[in-house]
């Protein structure tokens, strides 16, 4: 089921119609700040709850991101290893790989092109 | 060159001229909105003024060229949400001023966010109108400039900072901020005076 979530925030999200291998792909749009993080950190702790244990998240419309979205998304990371799942991060852009790289987070991300 | 001769970042527009303040054409303009999308700021539309100040109810703002540096001055009405908008100002004009560094943009365009949003949170006082003032200028070597909030004293470089490593092990969303800043801006200084918090910065590009 689609799902899609839009707000006064310039951020959204969507699952995408394909799955990867059977695990759901979210396209996220927009900037990744603290007004829009709660939003993200909210649908993750859902799925996780619900029983999704690997969920792919598609970074290739995310063209902002601040602390508060650095912060959701390493802070999610955690709670789906911790349950034995992850989370995957595809399509960042050159400028997000940098930001993750400059903050020493680059190899505890599992990213794909 | 182009230059950025008047922004309205609220209802996503510009006014861009080139160097000697003519208006430049729609084919520029195109170029420039190229640049925007690819710096993942949307939805604007480009318009020409030869103006080099611009003035709305929410933003007050000059550009000019000083010492080899291009230069901006703004003025923000201060509030949680003005933080995005001062990143977001900053990354435009130095794009549309011909800073072709989009990883040095999007790392001033974050660090001041995070600077604007943590003075607001930290130190306005109740709901008071309050202003943000911001400089920024671009040289062939580097970004620099100030910010000037109405703010009580918070001083970011105060605190100490957790290692990422302490971070990712607290399992906490927040905490990132001065991480970023620091690491994001090569020199980072602060100053409490009779207005505010004055923190100046630069960031080198290029090198």
């Amino acid at each position: 089921m689609s799902q899609e979530n839009q707000s006064t925030v310039n951020f959204t999200f969507k699952e995408a119609g394909k799955k990867v291998n059977g695990t759901a792909m979210l396209t996220l749009e927009g900037s990744l700040d603290a007004d829009a993080a709660p939003i993200l950190a909210d649908e993750l702790e859902r799925r996780l709850v619900e029983g999704e244990k690997q969920v792919h998240l598609d970074l290739a419309g995310v063209g902002f991101i601040s602390s508060s979205g650095i912060g959701s998304l390493i802070a999610a990371i955690g709670e789906y290893r911790d349950e034995g799942g992850d989370l995957i991060l595809h399509r960042m852009s050159k400028e997000l790989l940098h930001v993750f790289e400059m903050l020493g987070l680059l190899d505890y991300v599992n990213h794909q092109p | 060159m182009i230059v950025l001769s008047g922004i309205d970042p609220i209802r996503r527009r510009i006014h861009l001229t080139d160097v000697e303040g003519a208006s430049i054409g729609c084919e520029d303009a195109d170029k420039v909105g190229e640049l925007m999308s690819q710096l993942g700021v949307r939805g604007f539309a480009v318009e020409c003024n030869g103006n080099g100040a611009f003035q709305e109810d929410h933003l007050t703002h000059e550009w000019g060229i000083d010492g080899g540096y291009i230069q901006y001055n703004a003025v923000f009405a201060h509030s949680t949400e003005s933080a995005g908008l001062v990143g977001e100002y900053a990354a435009i004009a130095l794009a549309t001023s011909g800073c072709m560094y989009p990883e040095a943009l999007m790392q001033v365009r974050v660090a001041l966010y995070e600077l604007c949003h943590n003075s607001f949170d930290h130190g306005h006082p109740d709901a008071e109108p309050a202003i943000l003032q911001l400089c920024i200028r671009l040289g062939p070597d580097r970004i620099e400039g100030w910010i000037q909030d109405q703010c009580q004293a918070f001083d970011p470089l105060a605190n100490r900072e957790k290692t990422i490593q302490e971070q990712i092990e607290s399992g906490s969303r927040r905490g990132y901020g001065l991480s970023m800043v620091k690491r994001f801006l090569d020199e980072l200084s602060h100053e409490y005076n009779e207005i505010g918090n004055h923190i100046s910065f630069v960031k080198r590009i290029g090198s």
